[in-house]
Parts: structure tokens; sequence; C-alpha cells
């Protein structure tokens, strides 16, 4: 799937010479004119980045990073503003922005920083697809092969995993294979990494 | 007298009985409602009447009534016969002798007291009696004349014997009834005059009036009086001294007249009193008389100024201050009026005046004599003065010769006392005018017109360090400890100025060396003193030494230099930051647009190559002077960022006291109140004094004209600190203005957002971004009463807040 590129900016000028320029370059576009109706149009699974414009009525383009975040988007953000703020792209820059341009900004250092944040993107939505089919998996399992599967990670032995929730060791056995079985894993060492990914261990 | 028959003789006894039963049926309670009669009418004199009089009258009565009563009595027993009805005539008779007697020893009484009005009010009721009783009788013989033939010549002898009798108690009867009459309106006046003191002056005003009218009548009636008492031994003593007092020589007048003259011309405060006093005194002793009064005559009240009075003979019309209106009202009043009174004897005041003949016959006085002082026309109501001079144990004529006498000798008073009092009213006017010009705090000279020192105060020596003694020749200009060569000419101008009346006041800030060389500041105050042409006589000169209040104005003016400074300094910030966001967003725009065209000009079928490549030049010329724009809009930006604040420790009640202090001036004009609650536990903060005094001034000053939108209620602002967690402080204002316009709470702190006609909407931008500055926040609401609510959120200095790695805006540097 071809990554998509978002530009966020009430300012009409500013958001369709970028949208002509990087469409000149060969990005696939997507622009919107608020915070507001990107959110209502982004598909969580395309993957892509995100040109921002900070400074915006009702919602700016810092409260668009944190809600963003809330929703766990993996979009890599690239700022734009026309203020400059030093602070501002402190703070931008820490709650894991990709970069932060001065309008108006040098051609070059767009297409770099769009680059970069696709190539971030690249990682980040795979990661993030890896780890939806897990999480899966994870989630058809029953109650009882969750505490088995998580004490075989943590390293425990079936007798001992038996002692611990008061079950006969066959039956530890039982729940062992058919969870393995669920999440589609032949040996422990990954079942430790698959629990890891979804930050169970 | 002759009689028919026995038979017809007893029918007409038994008739004559029974007609005389019914008439003395009637009799009896006729008797008995005549006694009530003049016990009600006793009653009713007693207001005007001495009681001593009252009782002789009411014994004499009783006397007359009893005898009648027992006469009476004796008739209604006695069986009807000629001897017995011959007897009873005589008993009658005799009856009517004694009452003549009872009340001819009455109306002897009252003939000796020699009261006029009680004389004829006696006779009046004596004559009524006697005709009354006469009528009476004589209605009785009728009765009897015609009662039958057998009492016929016994009718005739009876009405001849009581005829008069009976006249006198008809008469009687209607003269009471007169007296009464005519007395019913006086009585009733004086009831209620004792019920109602307003009644009673205005009867005390009619009678003044009719008074006046009467005055003619009056110096008759005092003639009459005058030859009434003639006759009396009283009257013969009063002769002995009025031929004394005419024997009294003009010579020893004039003697007198010249001492006092002397006596009260040298008038001082310490001794006025007593020299008044011996002044009085010596007239009393020389025109024998026992009590004098001065009085200053208002038209409200007359009051006693001095009083004199033998002490032998204790006399005291009033206390000294008193109100003689409340005592003496009708001498008061003719006073008032500028009418003289004299009295030989008092008692004329008795009917006319009661209140003031009540004081007087307590006091003692005989004789007394009123005149009004001073050159005063009727309708001059104006204080004024007047004369009062009174004896007692000894009447007093008040011959011509006398009263001009006096009266010269009360203005003689009059002219001392009043001139007494104006060297007095100048004296203290001279001891106030010293007392200012030698306690003000200012420094006072008084110049001559060529500018030469005529008189100066302690401060004004101190101040140009004149010795005491010293009161240099020299000119102002070219005293030793002096005035610089511009102040000099300058002042010589001024004087000139104020000599020829071009200018009255003038006002001079000035340097001046002193003779201890060191520079004061004064203040100089010029005026001038005209004389009677209106040409200037003297200038006063007011100095003041201005050194201290200029320094003060010279702080308050660089601190006031700062805050502009500071204010015009994040003013620019703020508007390069506005403008840089304006023109950054059609930059970029231009940029990409220009960069699109690079791109696309590769692409362009059928361009010549050369035009491809003046696309090309073209479109990178574009981008690279927008990024040249945006480079120096980032410049100006640089430049006018907000300076890097001082770091310094502030107390925030301090600091709000400071502001306060100097938007005193303000509030005061905008007539706005300011109320404090001031934590004062509250930790520093770190921060620019001057930055945050700013953010406070603005949000006071903008509160302030607020409440200018309602003006018809006072503007309060009430301002609150307190400590919200334990690292961050508030500032909390609250106004009672009209608040927040709906939906404009974020818009405010919004440059160039402003609601105001002249305002630039830059003030609360700045504030916000100040506060922001030093990592504070900035918000505004309204209250629930309608007012805004502006909070300020500071954190406190703990060291670890303002490391590098926790401020955001220590960390971007």
């Amino acid at each position: 799937m071809n990554p998509l590129v978002h530009i966020v900016d009430d300012d009409s000028s500013v958001r369709r010479s970028l949208s002509r320029l990087l469409d000149a370059y060969g990005y696939n576009i997507q622009s919107h004119d608020s915070a507001q109706s990107f959110l209502l149009q982004l598909d969580p699974n395309t993957p892509g980045c995100l040109i921002l414009d900070i400074r915006m009525p009702e919602m700016t383009g810092m409260e668009l990073q944190e809600e963003l975040k809330l929703r766990h988007s993996p979009l890599p953000i690239i700022f734009i503003t026309g203020h400059g703020d030093i602070p501002l792209s402190v703070r931008a820059m820490k709650e894991g922005a990709v970069d932060f341009l001065s309008k108006p900004f040098n051609n070059d250092d767009l297409i770099r920083a769009v680059n970069q944040a696709l190539a971030k993107a690249k990682t980040l939505f795979t990661e993030s697809n890896e780890q939806r089919d897990i999480q899966i998996r994870y989630d058809q399992l029953t109650q009882r092969e969750r505490q088995v599967l998580g004490s075989v990670a943590n390293g425990l032995l079936n007798k001992q995993i038996a002692g611990q929730l008061g079950i006969a060791e066959k039956t530890v056995k039982v729940h062992r294979a058919s969870g393995l079985h669920k999440m589609g894993i032949t040996n422990v060492p990954s079942l430790v990494k698959a629990l890891a990914k979804i930050g169970l261990v | 007298m002759s009689v028919s028959s026995s038979f017809n003789k007893d029918r007409s006894a038994a008739i004559l009985r029974k007609k005389t039963e019914l008439v003395y049926a009637a009799i009896g309670p006729s008797l008995i409602a005549n006694m009530l009669a003049i016990m009600l009418l006793a009653a009713m004199l007693h207001k005007l009447v001495p009681h001593k009089i009252l009782i002789g009258m009411s014994i004499a009565m009783v006397i007359v009534l009893g005898l009648r009563y027992i006469n009476y009595w004796q008739w209604k027993k006695a069986t009807i016969g000629d001897d017995q009805l011959q007897h009873w005539a005589n008993r009658y008779t005799l009856t009517l002798a004694m009452n003549g007697a009872i009340w001819t020893i009455y109306a002897a009484w009252v003939a000796q007291t020699g009261d006029i009005p009680l004389i004829v009010l006696s006779s009046f009721i004596i004559l009524g009696i006697a005709v009354g009783g006469l009528a009476n009788a004589t209605l009785l013989r009728v009765v009897y004349i015609f009662s039958g033939p057998p009492m016929f010549a016994f009718g005739i002898t009876l009405l001849f014997q009581n005829i008069e009798y009976a006249i006198t108690l008809g008469l009687a009867t209607a003269l009471q009834i007169a007296y009464i009459g005519s007395m019913a309106r006086v009585i009733s006046r004086t009831i209620d005059s004792s019920l109602s003191a307003e009644f009673e002056k205005e009867f005390l005003q009619e009678s003044v009036a009719r008074a006046a009218a009467q005055q003619d009548n009056a110096v008759q009636q005092l003639e009459w009086e005058i030859e009434q008492h003639l006759h009396s031994q009283q009257r013969l003593e009063s002769l002995t001294a009025n031929l004394q007092q005419q024997n009294f020589s003009a010579e020893r007048f004039e003697s007198l007249f010249a001492n006092l003259s002397q006596t009260l011309s040298e008038l001082t405060l310490e001794n006025y009193s007593i020299q008044i006093e011996k002044a009085l005194q010596a007239i009393g002793e020389d025109f024998h008389l026992n009590c004098i009064v001065f009085c200053q005559i208002n038209p409200d009240n007359v009051q006693i100024h001095h009083q004199w009075a033998d002490q032998t003979k204790r006399c005291s019309l009033a206390k000294h201050h008193q109100n003689m209106v409340d005592t003496l009202p009708w001498l008061s009043h003719s006073l008032q009026h500028g009418y003289s009174r004299h009295y030989q004897t008092i008692t004329p005041l008795k009917t006319i005046a009661p209140r003031d003949y009540q004081t007087l016959m307590n006091s003692g006085v005989h004789s007394i004599m009123a005149i009004p002082l001073g050159n005063r026309t009727k309708a001059n109501y104006g204080p004024n003065w007047g004369i009062a001079y009174a004896t007692i144990g000894r009447q007093e004529g008040w011959t011509e010769e006398t009263a001009r006498r006096l009266k010269s000798l009360g203005e003689l008073f009059l002219h001392a006392i009043l001139s007494f009092n104006t060297r007095q009213a100048l004296y203290q006017s001279e001891q106030l005018f010293g007392a200012i010009f030698k306690q003000s705090p200012y420094g006072m000279a008084i110049l001559h017109t060529d500018g030469r020192l005529h008189r100066v105060n302690q401060q004004f020596r101190a101040m140009f360090g004149l010795l005491d003694k010293e009161l240099p020749e020299a000119t102002l200009i070219d005293m030793r400890s002096g005035l610089n060569t511009k102040s000099q000419v300058q002042l010589k101008t001024d004087l000139r100025d104020l000599v020829s009346g071009n200018k009255h006041l003038v006002t001079r800030q000035t340097e001046c060396t002193l003779a201890d060389a060191s520079i004061v500041h004064i203040s100089a105050n010029l005026s001038r003193i005209l004389d009677q042409n209106q040409q200037t006589e003297f200038i006063i000169l007011l100095t003041e030494d201005i050194g201290e209040k200029l320094k003060l104005q010279k702080r308050n003016d660089s601190i006031a230099r700062e805050l502009e400074h500071t204010q015009r300094n994040a003013m620019m910030g703020e508007l390069s930051a506005s403008l840089a966001h304006e023109l950054n967003q059609p930059l970029t725009a231009i940029a990409n647009n220009a960069e699109f065209l690079k791109i696309w000009s590769d692409k362009l079928q059928g361009l010549k190559p050369e035009n491809r490549e003046q696309l090309l030049e073209l479109s990178t010329d574009m981008v690279h002077d927008a990024l040249r724009a945006g480079e120096v809009i980032r410049r100006i930006r640089m430049m006018t960022k907000p300076q890097p604040f001082s770091r310094e420790r502030i107390n925030l009640k301090l600091l709000i006291e400071q502001v306060l202090e100097l938007i005193n001036s303000e509030l005061i004009i905008q007539k706005c109140r300011v109320n404090t609650t001031l934590s004062q536990t509250l930790p520093n903060i770190l921060g620019d004094t001057i930055q945050l005094q700013q953010v406070l001034i603005n949000l006071l000053i903008n509160s302030m004209e607020a409440g200018e939108e309602k003006p018809d209620i006072e503007t309060i602002i009430d301002i609150q600190t307190l400590q919200l967690t334990h690292d961050s402080v508030c500032i909390i204002l609250l106004d009672n203005g009209p608040g927040l316009a709906e939906g404009t709470k974020d818009q405010i702190f919004d440059a160039f957002y402003t609601h105001k006609k002249t305002g630039m909407g830059m003030g609360l931008a700045i504030a916000r971004g100040i506060v922001e500055s030093h990592g504070g926040t900035l918000s505004a609401e309204n209250t629930s009463t309608g007012g805004a609510r502006f909070e300020i959120h500071l954190p406190v200095t703990e060291e670890e807040r303002f490391t590098p790695e926790n401020t955001p805006a220590e960390a971007a540097k």
C-alpha cells in the first residue's frame, strides 16, 4: 500500500501549494483544512505521515498531536509554523515529532523531512501490523490459557504453574498446548518474543 | 290698714302664705345659684386678682348670703298676721342694712388698696347687689299688692320700704352679667395664655402694636396716673426725689460725662469688665438708680451684656447673657422696635404686660426706663443696643431732662463698647496675621517694589541663612546667597511685571545657592499687595524647598519611563510575532509554488530550451527571494523578542502594593476602589519586577476602563493572592465591570484583539506573553456576578523548578 502524506493547514494558499509541490514529487497527498476533518477521514491502517500546522483555530497542531497519541496512531508528524517559537518546537520534538520547519521552508528540508517521516512510518506501521496480529490471537485465548502462557513465558515449569494455580499438572499441559496452538507458536522463545511485542512480558 | 271680715282675712292670709311660700321656694335655690355664680366668678378672677382680694370677697359673700338665708328661714316660720308681717319687714330691712354695712366695709377696704381696676370692679358688684336687691323687693311687693285687698296696705308699706332693695338686686344681676361678659374675653385669654405660649406671644405682639398705635394715649394715661398719685404719700416722696434730681446741676452732669468718656476710652481687654461696671456704678450713684442693664438687641433676642446693680438692693433683672425676651417681653419688644419706655410705677404694666410686671415685681423694681440706642430706623432690625435704668424702693419720675441725660450716657456707652470691639477685632486680626507669618511652613518675605526686603519670617531666614538681626539693605537680587544670573534676570522681570500690574501672581521654580554654598531647589510664589490707589505697595514672596519633592518626582518619572520602555519593547515583540505569522504564510505558499514551477518546467512539453532555462531561473529566484523575505522576518523577530528578563526574588505582596502606589492617582481620578486580600506567608517567586508590574498595571487599567462602562456604580477591584499548590502561587483580580463579551474568552489574549475604540489590542497579549515567559499562565473568565476575573499562576522559587532541564524557556536557550 502506498504511504499517504496528510497535510493539515488552515491557510488554503499554503495547503494548496504544498499539495501541488509534493504531488509533483510523486507523493500520495491528502489535504485537510482542519484537525477535525483530518481526524474524521483518518484510516488508522494506512501508513503515511502528517505535515501539520501548529497555529490553527479550534484544535491546534499540538492538540492534534496529543489526540493521535491517545489513539495509538503511529503517524509521524512534521510540524510547520509561521511563528517559529523555540519553546514550542522543543515541546513538539519531545512529544515525538519528526521535524519542525519554520515557514517559509526550504524545499530540500521539506523533502528530506517527508522521506524521513515515511521511512519511520514504514517500520512503525509494520510493527504496528504485527502487534495487531498478535493481539488478535492473544484476545482469542481463554482466561486460564493466558495465565498459563504468561507463566510459561516467565520461565516456570508445568509443575510450578500447577501449584500456583491450584490445578493438576495434566490440566496445565492441556492449556499450554491449546494456547500455543491458538497463538500459532510452536516453541517457548517465540512465545516470549510475541508477548514482549504486545508488552506483556 | 283696714280689714273687711275675719273669714276674708283668714282666707287672704292663707293665700298670702301659700304665695309667699311659693316665691321663697324659688328664692332658696336662686340664693344658692347666686352664691355659686359668685364663687365661679371669683375662681375666674383668680388669674387676674391677687389672692387676698379674692378671699375678702368670698368672706363678704358668705356673710351676706348667710344673713339672707336666716332672713328667709324666719320668713318661712312666721305666722301670717299684721304684727308678724310688720316684724318680718323690720327684720328684712335690718338685714338689708347689715348687707349694706358689710359691703360698705368691703368697699372701703378695696378703696384703700388704690388699685383702680379692683375699685371699679368692686363698685360694679356692690352697686349691682344694692340695685338688684331693691328690684327683687319691688317684685315681691307687687305680688303682695295683687294677692288681695287685706294685704294691700301692707304691700304698699313694704313696697316703699323695700323698693330700693328690689331695684338693687335686679340691677346687680344685670351688671354682674355685663361685667362677667366684659371680663370673659380677658379671662379666657388669660386662661388660654397659660395653656399656649404661642397665643401669648401673639397677644403680646398685638399689645405691642396697640401700644405703639396708642402712644399718645399712653402718654395721656401716664399724665393721668401722675395726677392720681399726686395725692398719695409716695407721690410726695418721688416728687421730693425729682426735685432733688432737678437740682442735679448741668455742671455736675458735664463732669460725670467727661469722666465717663475718659474711663471708657481707656478700655483694654484686661480692665474691660471692671471699667464698664465702674462707669455704670458712677451713673447709678449720681442719678440715684439701683440697677442699670446694657443689652444687645437682636431681631429674635435681647441679651444682657453688662449689668450693674446696687449691692444693697440686690436687684437683678436678668442673668448675664440671658435672653431678656423671656423675662421682660414687653420692654424687649419695645426696644426691638425702637421705642423707649419709662414708667414711674410698674402698675400700668400689670394689664398690658403681665409677665414684665411679674418679673419687675419679683425684683422689687418701682420705676423703670428702657431706651434704645444707636441710629436705628424702624426698618433696620440688625443687632442694636439698648440700656435700661431701674429704681428700687423709690419712684422715679423720669423727667425729660433726666431721660435725655440718661440717653446721652447710654450713647456714650454704646460708642465706647463699639469702638472697643473694633479695636479688639483689629488687634486679633493683627495677631492672627503675625502668627501666620511667623509659623508658616513656607519661607515668607515682604519685599519693597525695588526688591529690597521689608520683613521676613524665620523659615525664610533659615532657608537663606540670614542671621536674626540681619535684614540686608541689599535687594533680593544681589543678596550674597543668591540666584544664578538667569534667575536674577527672571526675578527682575517678574518684579517689574508685578509692580506695573502686568501680572498678579508669578510662580517660579529655581535653584538657589545658599550662604554655605549648598544648592537648594526652591519654588517661589510672588504676588502683590495693593495700596488704596490700586498701586503695588509691597510684594509677598512665598518660598518652599522643593528638593525632596523634585527627587520623588524624578524617581516616579524614571519608574514610569522604565515601564513605558518595557511596554514598548513588549509591544514591538508581540507586533513582530503577529506580523511574522501573517507574512510567513503567503511567503510559504510563494516558495512552494515557485518550487513546483521548477519541477513543472522540466515536464512541460514543447518549450524552447532557452525558455525552459528562463522559467527555471525565474522560479529559482522566486524561491530564493521568498526564503530571503522569511529570513528577514526571522531576524526582525530575533531583534524584537522580549528581552531576557532579570531574575530576582519577588515578594508578590510587595509587588502588588508597589503597583497600587504607582497607579494610585489614576485610581483616584477614575473613582475606583481596590480591595486587597494579600497573603502574608506567600513564598517568593523568581522574575522580572518591571515586567510583572506591567502585567498587573495592564490588568488593573483594563478593569478600570471596563468600569467606565458602568458609570452609575463605583468600580471595585478585588486583588487576592493565594498559594494553590506547594509549587505555584496565584494572583486573582476581580472587578465589577461588565465582564468579558460572550464567546471572547479565548480571543482577548490575541494580539490586535480589542473592543475598545482606542485600544491597540496588545495589552493582554503582552501580559500573557510575560506571564508565560515566567513559566506561568494567565486566564480570564466571567464571575457569577457579571464582572471579569483574571487569574495569574506563577511558579514559586524552588531551585529545581528553574533548572534548565525543567523550564522550557531555559532549555531553548
